[in-house]
């Protein structure tokens, strides 16, 4: 996209000035967020990029002075040069909105779902006299915001939210939150929550919007190629402050920092098969339990002594790139060698087709809801060892097939067949459920609802291991969590004790206990952040060559897919549109959907370093 | 991921009347196969139930010939059925029978009781959801405040004390201690019924509105914590807009509610409140009404509260379905 | 593990629950003390200074002293003996309607809400019309006209509050029943009733904690206004309601006859509620998953 003059003489837009945010806990101060400084001048775009816990949102927040209850902010907030300290709350309040405009994550929670679009969009526009705008007046101003987005209906103004696709809301938000013609637009996470076509429609259009209407842009997201596509200078937080920034091009090629290597090495690339992920060892520390010298240290593998010692300073080099890193200069070229190596460590497909009866097979397999038709008729194999994708995105059946394929869900007709056993039939025994089990097992997407929160994680693997064998059942317990990378200890732990990526290795686990022959994976890494997906991915590789096992990928990450994946069903409106080997599909697509799919993917040499 | 809910084209269907009519034509008729099941119930209550009521129009020492009068006199000798037809049949005609205590029509003495119990029954619920509301709106906003707390405090003993435990205490305070007010009967009109009635309504308030701030105070909280208000302060909005057009309206299903519960709820402690204060009132009429064995004055007031019950009902109901655009498209979708 | 994902990905409330969090300790400790006393006296009713039916009309409404801490009613009888008598009817028969309104409830509601289809229809709609019936008011019109006892007084209340209960439960079951952990046990082969003991009941266990405080209180408030009103206890029997009722005549004479009853019975209402929601947090903390 378009690159900002840096040499532009403008005042900053906003700009944060040692911003600190910090809650109390037992009466001290625990500090979430350090020592922030951040600018972003008109017409330009900056990302601020970080895995969960590094205090990018709360940030945001405390530039918009939206913290939460129980949070407090330290430093300075410029708008156009003038501090935001000090001013009345009515000051305040005609700032926010007509000066800095904010827009949320997820659309379907960010309206107010009883009241018509256009009244939203228009609640805060008022006449030179400060009076309410008459309702002629509010209904053209409607129209012409909803134009602005890219709406051209203007019955929008006229609906409901909730009568609207996720895409269209996000829209609505977008307009409502630049009604007033702000300065600046911070937008948190605003197309996590959307499918990747719809996701390159929304970035295209606060792109577009930066541009027309003279926007100071601050995108916060934990997709690097969102950030690193889209933005014009990019920082990277890591426990709670800045610990590189720079342009796109200069954090790719050459990054400075070994965390930011470290999350550019974890995210899978879309255009080749990696040997292994890297992964970050560790997570990251909690507010309050931060090392005192380099926050990163105890996760780097270039840590030196001196580097606990000391917290280092954010340092400039040149052309605005600053890192925090005491050994920066020292380790600046075994840093990006050692990317590029990691770079080339290209696999080629594991598997083939050998011609063998099927694990699972399923024809013409159909399943209605009422009206609607999430799957129109599926045939789809899965053979012994292989690993396939159901590619789509939300509403394109790919879990509804999935969970036929398991017998979770019900065929309204066709056939799914499981080791022999027909799961359409009108009638499946006992034994032949048994024979279904120990055949398909499942490991689902969110890691906070994938366990039981009242059952600790050695019982919620007794109940598999028991129906297959009642003998012995804590040793394999053991085993069990040794296989996923976690100790015999965790057996005693309460799903509340561990993180996403520990949640999703006793679900894989658990899985796991009855010895199935294929795993069926619903989005089983979306919901973390990049370097623990790494190391999920790379575990369920590492399962898979051990045990032989075959997976059934449900994602809409074509990145994955590219890395996991042996072939492709490509899935829309409950259809498969193309089907064919990973390396086809994702290099060469045939149908017109599957070429959208891949070129609303953000587009960012993560790979050639220079 | 969420689910993408596609824009849902509003089909014009050509129905007769509006899919809100239709519901609530449709809650009608639920409702008067309620009061008739209702009806059925207290029928058979009173006619399975021992010591019949000729012993209590006869009195104590009444003979034996006598009580077979009483019975000849009053039908109790026809088959059950032919009571229950004619009994149905005299209240479709708006005929709630005599009393046989009172020598009076069951619907005069109704009417005379209500004078008493619908001013207190109003006046409760008004306060109690007005005060209820605007404290539960105070402390959602300021959770965790000293002002919070101390609210939190009142509400758990207020709402879990039995209404007529806090009806003698006040009693005591208000009218033995301090002398301030009467604590007995309905008082002589005028001034005099309005002071009698404020220890009864201040009893009431109380108890219902320590739920109703609880409550209150949960649901604002919720909608508080909700993107939608961090939103609408991001854009400037003024907390007042915040207050009405987002909290209000969006706890608007769940207020409404509410109050309708409240109101349904109070049938029960105005029996009681009555009893403590000496308020001849509904809930006295039914007591005596059992205790006296006075059949129509039982069935009369069950009757009344009955219907009263599945009205305040059908109102919310219907509320709901209009200040709700997803229960109202919803219906609209369904029908 | 708690504390790094309790400030993640801006999710910030627990710092908001922190804030907002009371000095309920010391009032829960007060609580279980008070619950606890109640407790001995139903065990051990012989702790009692006199004999609470022992009548002594020269006795008549005395105040407090030494010999008898809060007095005397109108038959002379020692309130605190009563007290401690009536604990009995009061802490026991709460109890055990509570128990048998939210196991039934449980039952139900798992039942409803697991199953789905017909099932739930059926027993949705009865509850949506049985939960409109104002509970207090139907008791003391069935235990006025029927005259029964104590027993029908506990059995009509226990079906009165089951339609609450069954609402909070069922909605708790069908916000689970399609969650991953469920669906992975099914998926692991675990029989239907396993899953429903094993999975779901422990899943909403909090819940049905909570709502058999809450019912506790409930039932508590209505026994006792049954008794107040004379409906369900013998006359004469040491009932806290039925002792307010007798002795609230006598305000200006012996105040405590009257307040001692009221102020137990206000204390168990309220520890009951106390605990109840206190044990919700704990247990709910405990199980919060982020």
């Amino acid at each position: 996209m378009t690159q900002a003059q840096s040499t532009t003489p403008a005042l900053p837009a906003i700009r944060a000035k040692g911003l600190s945010v910090f809650g109390h806990r037992g009466g001290q101060p625990v500090s979430i967020a350090d020592d922030v400084s951040i600018h972003v001048r008109p017409g330009e775009s900056i990302a601020i990029v970080g895995e969960s816990g590094s205090g990018k949102s709360i940030t945001a927040r405390a530039m918009l002075d939206l913290l939460p209850q129980g949070l407090d902010a330290k430093g300075v907030v410029e708008l156009a040069g003038a501090p935001l300290a000090g001013l009345t709350r009515r000051q305040a309040q005609r700032l926010r909105g007509g000066e800095l405009a904010f827009v949320m994550q997820d659309p379907f929670t960010m309206l107010n779902p009883i009241s018509r679009c256009g009244e939203q969009i228009t609640a805060k526009l008022r006449d030179e006299n400060g009076k309410r705008l008459s309702k002629k007046a509010r209904r053209e101003q409607a129209h012409i915001r909803l134009g602005e987005v890219g709406i051209s209906d203007p019955a929008v103004a006229d609906r409901y939210p909730f009568e609207l696709s996720g895409g269209m809301r996000q829209r609505v938000a977008i307009a409502a939150a630049i009604a007033e013609n702000p300065r600046v637009l911070i937008a948190d996470e605003p197309t996590t929550a959307l499918d990747v076509t719809t996701q390159k429609e929304i970035l295209e259009l606060l792109s577009k919007l930066r541009d027309t209407h003279r926007l100071g842009l601050i995108l916060i997201t934990h997709d690097l190629r969102v950030a690193f596509s889209v933005c014009d200078r990019v920082y990277v937080m890591y426990a709670g402050e800045i610990i590189e920034t720079g342009r796109p091009d200069d954090l790719v090629g050459a990054p400075r920092h070994p965390y930011t290597a470290n999350l550019i090495e974890a995210d899978p690339p879309i255009d080749r098969r990696l040997g292994s992920l890297a992964s970050i060892p560790g997570s990251v520390p909690a507010p309050g339990s931060r090392p005192s010298g380099c926050r990163f240290a105890p996760r780097c593998q270039w840590a030196a002594p001196e580097c606990e010692a000391t917290h280092p300073s954010l340092e400039t080099s040149f052309s605005g790139h600053a890192v925090r890193c005491a050994r920066a200069d020292e380790i600046a070229t075994d840093l990006v060698a050692d990317l590029h190596r990691h770079r080339q460590t290209v696999l080629t497909p594991l598997r083939v087709d050998d011609g063998s009866v099927p694990v699972i097979s399923t024809r013409a397999a159909r399943r209605v809801y009422g009206a609607k038709v999430a799957v129109a008729s599926a045939d789809v194999d899965v053979y012994r060892g292989e690993s396939i994708g159901l590619v789509g995105e939300s509403g394109s059946g790919k879990t509804t097939l999935a969970r036929m394929m398991v017998g979770l869900t019900r065929p309204t007709s066709g056939s799914i067949r499981v080791a022999g056993v027909d799961l359409a039939a009108a009638r499946v025994s006992k034994g032949e459920w048994e024979t279904v089990r120990s055949t398909v097992q499942m490991a689902f997407q969110d890691p906070y609802s994938t366990l039981n929160p009242q059952r600790s994680v050695g019982s919620a693997l007794r109940d598999g291991l028991r129906l297959t064998d009642k003998s012995s059942v804590p040793r394999r317990i053991d085993e069990l969590l040794e296989r996923v990378g976690l100790a015999s200890s965790y057996a005693r732990r309460m799903p509340a004790q561990l993180s996403g990526g520990e949640r999703q290795r006793v679900a894989i686990a658990r899985a796991l206990a009855r010895n199935p022959q294929v795993v069926v994976c619903d989005e089983v890494v979306s919901a973390l952040d990049v370097s623990v997906q790494a190391h999920i991915l790379n575990l369920l590789r590492e399962l898979q060559s051990d045990l032989g096992l075959a997976y059934v990928f449900i994602t809409h990450d074509l990145a994955v897919v590219r890395q996991v994946t042996d072939r492709i069903y490509v899935l829309k409106d409950g259809a498969i549109v193309e089907q064919s080997t990973t390396e086809k599909v994702l290099d060469d697509p045939q149908h017109d959907y599957t070429k959208r799919l891949i070129g609303s993917i953000p587009h960012v040499e993560l790979m050639t370093p220079r | 991921m969420s689910l993408d809910i596609t824009t849902t084209e509003t089909t014009d269907k050509p129905w007769l009347i509006s899919p809100l009519a239709r519901m609530i034509l449709q809650r009608l008729v639920a409702a008067v196969v309620v009061l008739f099941v209702v009806t059925i119930l207290i029928f058979a209550f009173i006619h399975a139930a021992p010591g019949g009521p000729e012993q209590a129009i006869g009195g104590r020492e009444a003979t034996p010939e006598l009580l077979e009068s009483i019975r000849e006199e009053n039908h109790l000798n026809d088959p059950l059925w032919q009571q229950y037809t004619t009994f149905v049949t005299n209240l479709l005609h708006g005929d709630l029978g005599t009393s046989y205590t009172r020598r009076e029509p069951v619907s005069t003495s109704i009417a005379t009781a209500a004078g008493v119990t619908l001013p207190l029954l109003l006046a409760t619920w008004v306060l109690s959801t007005v005060i209820g509301g605007a404290l539960g709106l105070y402390t959602a906003r300021r959770q965790g405040s000293r002002a919070d707390r101390a609210v939190i405090g009142f509400t758990v003993v207020g709402a879990s004390s039995p209404v007529f435990a806090t009806g003698v205490l006040l009693s005591y305070v208000f009218g033995v201690k301090l002398g301030w007010l009467p604590t007995l009967g309905s008082g002589d009109g005028g001034m005099d019924t309005v002071k009698h009635l404020i220890l009864p309504v201040l009893t009431t308030t109380i108890v219902l509105m320590a739920s109703t701030t609880r409550f209150a105070r949960v649901r604002f909280g919720q909608v508080l914590e909700e993107d939608q208000v961090t939103f609408a302060r991001s854009r400037g909005l003024s907390s007042r807009y915040i207050v009405k057009t987002v909290v209000l309206k969006n706890s608007g299903v769940q207020m409404i509610t509410l109050a309708g519960a409240v109101l349904v709820a109070m049938t029960g402690g105005l029996v009681v409140v009555e009893q403590v204060y000496g308020l001849q009132g509904i809930g006295t009429l039914l007591i005596t009404g059992i205790t006296m064995r006075d059949i129509p004055i039982v069935q009369g007031v069950t009757l009344v509260i009955a219907l009263m019950v599945v009205v305040i009902n059908l109102v919310v109901d219907v509320l709901c379905f209009v200040i709700d655009p997803r229960l109202r498209k919803g219906l609209e979708a369904t029908s | 593990m708690t504390d790094a994902s309790a400030l993640t990905g801006g999710r910030i409330t627990p710092w908001r629950r922190s804030a907002r969090r009371l000095k309920l300790p010391v009032a829960v400790g007060i609580s279980v003390l008070f619950m606890a006393l109640a407790v001995i006296c139903v065990i051990a009713p012989f702790v009692a200074p006199h004999d609470p039916t022992f009548i002594d009309p020269t006795k008549s409404f005395l105040g407090p002293s030494l010999d008898h801490p809060l007095g005397t009613d109108q038959l002379g009888r020692d309130i605190v003996s009563r007290i401690i008598a009536g604990a009995r009817t009061a802490v026991l028969a709460p109890l055990a309607l509570a128990a048998g309104a939210v196991l039934l409830s449980t039952v139900l509601a798992v039942l409803a809400g697991y199953t789905g289809g017909r099932i739930d229809a059926v027993i949705g709609r009865a509850n949506d019309i049985l939960y409109s019936i104002p509970s207090l008011t139907v008791a003391i019109v069935i235990v006025g006209v029927v005259g029964g006892g104590f027993t029908l007084s506990i059995a009509v209340l226990m079906v009165f509050g089951l339609p609450g209960n069954i609402r909070l439960l069922r909605a708790a079951v069908l916000e689970r029943v399609n969650l991953p952990y469920i669906e992975a046990a099914k998926m692991s082969g675990l029989s239907t009733p396993r899953i429903l003991l094993t999975q779901l009941v422990p899943a909403i266990s909090p819940l049905i904690v909570t709502s058999f405080f809450l019912q506790v209180t409930f039932a508590i408030v209505e026994l006792s206004s049954l008794s107040f009103l004379g409906l369900g206890v013998a006359p004469g029997s040491p009932d806290w309601g039925l002792m307010l009722a007798e002795n609230r005549a006598a305000l200006s004479s012996n105040v405590w006859a009257a307040a001692g009853p009221a102020l137990c019975l206000v204390a168990l209402a309220v520890s009951s509620n106390l605990i109840g929601d206190w044990l919700y947090t704990r247990y709910e903390k405990a199980g919060r998953s982020r």
